[in-house]
């Protein structure tokens, strides 16, 4: 879906915006390798939008407290989601399940619902309408026929992973702690 | 599920040879691609060579030569498998590795308009496989492949080991695969055990489940898929490489055996961390027997060295993937004769190595591999590093080897191996090449 503009041919939304500077930083996602879903660099975005049960929005307003609680327990150890959101929409007719990570979504699909089932399960299931449980032979099939592709993204530092992220912090925490110890 | 239960039940006689089976270390063979021209004639020529296709029963037993066969997407279609039987094949059986090309960094110097003319032309129908540990035994299957009717031969790769008894890197090769639940064969000390439904369809897999292709379980059982890949091998551009980056003649081969994971001798570092062990390699006992417990950071086995990254073993625990789930049986053979010694310039002479890797699932295993695990570095939180000898790499890679105080950083790695064709194929059971014939 992305939008090629040539850079002598752009006019910026706002007239007072030098469309040089506008183009330097521009980012054009392509279509991920194997899918639906949109990735710039080494990030991906996932957007799920499926069905709600009727009386699924009380049942996962109940269930989402432990499902927040251990969130960066089953994302952490997944270790490539850099940020997700899962809200109910539309008067609690839809949910919407939207991540970035990084890694392509299909290679580890197999890997992430043998590890993440207990946790989504928890949440989706009698919630999302037809949701057949992570671990079924249908929650692939299920997943592809809700996922929608953004029609607009945008990833601060797309070419870092959420390890390359992670680690770079580590090198600067060390690294000033060796400026503090040669300053003491 | 225990190994005596499946011995019971895994389909020998049904199963082509070369799912289950090694090679000699000493093999001469040939791979042959077909077209099918005449689809009734053709089916004639399967039926005369189906008796001389190789089984998996009785492999010990001493033959004159193996021959087994495999149809890409297009083969089975100009056979004659009905529709929804196609249908039910996975997305990128059906599309072709070329195709696949974005999945597999098959870009730049790798990239299919580079091929070999006949690869990705969807000419491709059918492949036969021939091995025997003497030349002149050669003669008879080469004669049956070479007479087929109705079909033409696109094709043809002579293969053999080199005069070295090492591929042409200089590393002695197919150390370690995967042991299968049910082969028949006892596990050696260090080989991972695996269920069959990961290699052969039909059978348990790592889940527990039957591994089958809905709507085709009867034509797919006892078969599998099979990516065959053809990579020009530069080895004059790695001895240049190792030279221009060692310190030594001795660092060279350090460097070297960092690359692998191995030294040349086929000793892996995690067992011979300072220098090579000759005695070590020889020992079928020892010589895989090692996991990565004690070297979290790859200070002894870089992270990023080639074997350390087709089978991480117990490297990854720390994380969510399971590596049994993405294991490929591979089968290596080189061509081409031996850069001579000592050679820092390429002579222009073709050689390289015909890998075929096999597992029920294109996707899972061989694609998984190629894409995660030796084209990207993340998974080990070496960002956008690739495996150093089979990545694709274009002069502008780096290659970390973990040392303390600090690391060895190697610049501007370039493509060691470049890809001249490749394509997915089905490995049916004899079964299934009957019925194919019929």
């Amino acid at each position: 879906m992305s939008v090629q503009v040539s850079e002598a041919a752009y006019s910026p939304i706002s007239a007072s915006e030098s469309a040089d500077e506008i183009m330097r930083v521009s980012q054009t996602p392509r279509q991920q390798t194997d899918g639906v879903g949109l990735r710039v660099g080494n990030l991906a975005e996932f957007t799920f939008i499926a069905p709600v049960t009727p009386g699924g929005a009380a049942l996962f307003r109940e269930r989402v407290v432990k499902g927040q609680i251990e969130a960066a327990y089953w994302e952490g150890k997944l270790g490539t989601v850099q940020d997700l959101r899962i809200c109910l929409i539309n008067n609690d007719t839809q949910i919407l399940f939207a991540a970035t990570y990084s890694d392509e979504f299909k290679p580890y699909v197999i890997d992430v619902i043998k590890f993440a089932t207990p946790w989504i399960d928890y949440m989706f299931m009698g919630v999302g309408e037809g949701f057949p449980g992570l671990s079924s032979p249908d929650a692939v099939p299920y997943l592809q026929k809700y996922q929608v592709e953004a029609n607009l993204w945008y990833a601060a530092n797309p070419d870092a992973t959420v390890r390359d992220a992670a680690r770079a912090q580590k090198v600067s925490r060390i690294f000033n702690e060796l400026l503090d110890t040669a300053q003491s | 599920m225990t190994d005596s239960v499946l011995d019971a039940t895994l389909e020998f006689d049904d199963i082509q040879g070369t799912l289950l089976r090694h090679r000699p270390d000493r093999y001469f063979g040939a791979y042959i691609l077909y077209r099918i021209d005449d689809p009734a004639a053709a089916k004639s020529s399967l039926d005369r060579v189906l008796p001389h296709i190789t089984s998996a029963a009785d492999w010990e037993e001493p033959r004159p030569f193996t021959l087994n066969i495999v149809f890409t997407f297009q083969g089975l279609r100009a056979l004659g498998l009905p529709p929804d039987a196609l249908e039910s094949f996975p997305t990128e059986f059906r599309l072709g590795m070329a195709a696949r090309k974005q999945i597999l960094g098959d870009v730049g110097a790798n990239d299919p308009s580079n091929w070999a003319p006949v690869f990705g032309s969807e000419q491709i129908h059918i492949g036969v496989v021939i091995s025997t540990t003497h030349e002149d035994a050669l003669q008879t299957p080469l004669g049956l492949a070479q007479n087929m009717r109705g079909v033409t031969i696109l094709y043809k790769l002579d293969v053999g080991a080199p005069s070295t008894g090492r591929e042409h890197f200089g590393y002695r090769d197919s150390i370690n695969e995967p042991s299968i639940i049910g082969s028949g064969r006892t596990p050696r000390p260090g080989q991972d055990s695996i269920m069959p439904g990961e290699f052969v369809l039909g059978y348990p897999d790592e889940s527990g489940s039957i591994r089958a292709l809905k709507g085709a379980e009867s034509f797919t059982r006892n078969g599998s898929f099979l990516a065959f890949r053809q990579l020009h091998c530069d080895v004059a551009a790695f001895r240049r490489f190792l030279r221009a980056n060692a310190r030594s003649k001795d660092d060279e081969e350090l460097i070297a055996a960092k690359i692998m994971g191995r030294w040349r001798s086929g000793a892996p570092l995690m067992l011979a961390p300072e220098r090579d062990d000759p005695q070590l390699a020889a020992d079928s006992e020892r010589v895989d027997n090692f996991v990565y417990e004690s070297d979290p950071r790859g200070l002894v086995c870089p992270l990023g060295s080639h074997i350390r990254r087709v089978n991480p073993r117990d490297g990854l625990r720390d994380t969510i993937v399971d590596p049994k789930i993405h294991r490929v049986l591979r089968r290596g053979a080189a061509y081409g004769p031996v850069l001579p010694e000592g050679a820092l310039e390429d002579d222009g002479v073709e050689r390289g190595i015909v890998f075929i890797f096999m597992g029920t699932s294109l996707a899972q295993q061989f694609e998984f591999v190629q894409q995660v695990w030796i084209n990207n570095g993340d998974f080990v939180g070496l960002g956008r590093e690739k495996d150093p000898l089979v990545g694709s790499n274009d002069g502008t890679g780096t290659y970390t080897i973990p040392a303390l105080p600090v690391r060895r950083r190697l610049t501007g790695l370039p493509g060691f191996t470049i890809v001249r064709g490749g394509e997915y194929c089905f490995l049916p059971g004899l079964r299934a090449v009957e019925w194919l014939a019929s």
